[in-house]
């Protein structure tokens, strides 16, 4: 097996025990064996189950980023580009469910560097919703942490959506995001669209 | 450390323990459990700020404390109901303050800003204290995390008042004001993780035309925060 096979498996098996019983409950020794590895095997890679937990949060991170990224950019204009991004971002979580999870918060709970990881790959979207600027009638009068605010409120609906029902469905989300994201720099007219718009066929 | 510690601000500095004598006294169980239990809050809210949750033990929180591990167990089942107890404190005491600041304005928009130039001047006050509300109680598992959740709530009726301004508030979403919160708490947040939040004002412009745009329109939202701000550089 390879090396980064037996890395994944290893990413995984830690993002499923995690869901199942919470990271703090997760023990080394249990990862290695989900993964149908042994112990010294957990240890050729990571120090330890933070090592693990940040190794996990940068992978699945960045493949998010990169799935919402292209469905942003094969949208000309704003903010069509953002709405195919934020539906990417719901088929995201649709498909990894449990990752999703972990980024939301497992990620708070397996300490600071991860915490800080999760932080970060939150900022990354804010470029995408601060595009808003170059279309707004008037981007002068919007405040220079809009993005950071809007990022802040898109995780806390998502985070309330969670621990609420469970297992909410992403795309169920994705108009209120809209409307969140297109208020500050299009106006409340324009962003009460987005709240009734059907996804996209294309 | 500079200065004056936390815990010698909360008045369990080496002088406090005079006031409650170990051993034999006549003093009643529940003043001493009480005074006990205010000394484990501060020595908590010092450890856990400095030294994060996840590195902070009970075992270093009474020993900050100068309390036994039998009267630690009494008054708290573990680590995490010790720093729930912390929390709740805080909110309590943030939420009294800012209540009191609003109450001093007559129209919404001032007591909105009323609030909350008084939480930026509680979080630049009281950075530990501020680290615990607000960056710390996250890392402490899932049930701090919805009492977290559960404080930041406390302000949506406030917020919401502000509906009656706007004609048409019967079309905003209902959940606006929990997201337009958390978009709020996120910024101030992300500034104190990164060790921005020095001074109140400028980020008190921009909070503040968040919090009141989904009422007054981005223009009149824009004009009141930078009205508010500069009443404030006029008053120092």
């Amino acid at each position: 097996m390879s090396a980064e096979t037996t890395r994944d498996r290893l990413l995984d098996a830690l993002v499923e025990l995690a869901a199942e019983r919470g990271y703090d409950a997760v023990e080394v020794a249990e990862i290695a064996a989900h993964a149908g590895l042994a112990e010294a095997d957990f240890q050729a890679h990571f120090a330890t189950k933070q090592d693990c937990a940040v190794a996990a949060l940068e992978q699945m991170g960045n493949d998010h980023l990169r799935k919402v990224r292209a469905a942003y950019e094969a949208q000309p204009c704003w903010p069509d580009s953002l709405r195919a991004a934020a539906y990417a971002h719901a088929d995201w979580i649709a498909e990894n469910p449990k990752k999703a999870r972990f980024g939301l918060f497992d990620a708070l709970w397996a300490g600071e560097l991860a915490s800080a990881i999760r932080d970060r790959f939150f900022r990354e979207n804010s470029a995408m919703i601060d595009a808003g600027r170059a279309v707004a009638p008037d981007p002068d009068s919007i405040p220079a942490s809009t993005a950071e605010s809007v990022v802040g409120a898109i995780t806390g609906v998502m985070a309330r959506g969670f621990s609420r029902t469970g297992d909410p469905d992403p795309h169920s989300f994705v108009p209120e995001m809209m409307y969140l994201a297109v208020r500050p720099y299009l106006g409340e007219q324009v962003a009460r669209r987005e709240l009734t718009m059907p996804r996209p066929t294309s | 450390m500079q200065g004056r510690s936390y815990l010698e601000e909360m008045g369990s500095g080496p002088e406090e323990l005079a006031i409650v004598p170990t051993g034999r006294h006549g003093l009643a169980p529940d003043v001493v459990a009480s005074h006990q239990r205010q000394r484990l809050l501060a020595a908590t809210i010092e450890l856990v700020a400095r030294r994060g949750y996840r590195s902070t033990s009970v075992d270093h929180i009474v020993k900050a404390a100068r309390v036994g591990y039998v009267a630690f167990y009494d008054l708290f089942e573990n680590k995490e109901e010790c720093l729930l107890a912390a929390f709740d404190e805080i909110v309590e005491t943030a939420t009294q303050e800012l209540e009191a600041a609003a109450a001093g304005e007559p129209e919404w928009p001032g007591q909105m800003a009323a609030a909350l130039a008084r939480l930026l001047e509680l979080i630049v006050a009281e950075p530990l204290q501020a680290r615990v509300a607000l960056v710390e109680i996250q890392a402490a598992g899932p049930d701090a995390y919805v009492r977290y959740e559960r404080a930041v709530d406390r302000a949506v009726p406030a917020l919401r008042a502000g509906r009656a301004l706007n004609p048409e508030a019967a079309e905003l979403s209902d959940t606006l004001e929990e997201a337009v919160l958390g978009g709020i708490i996120w910024v101030i947040h992300q500034r104190l993780v990164k060790g921005e939040l020095k001074e109140t004002d400028p980020l008190l412009k921009e909070t503040l035309q968040i919090a009141l745009s989904p009422y007054l329109g981005e223009a009149e939202a824009e004009r009141l925060a930078a009205a508010t701000v500069r009443k404030r550089a006029r008053r120092k």
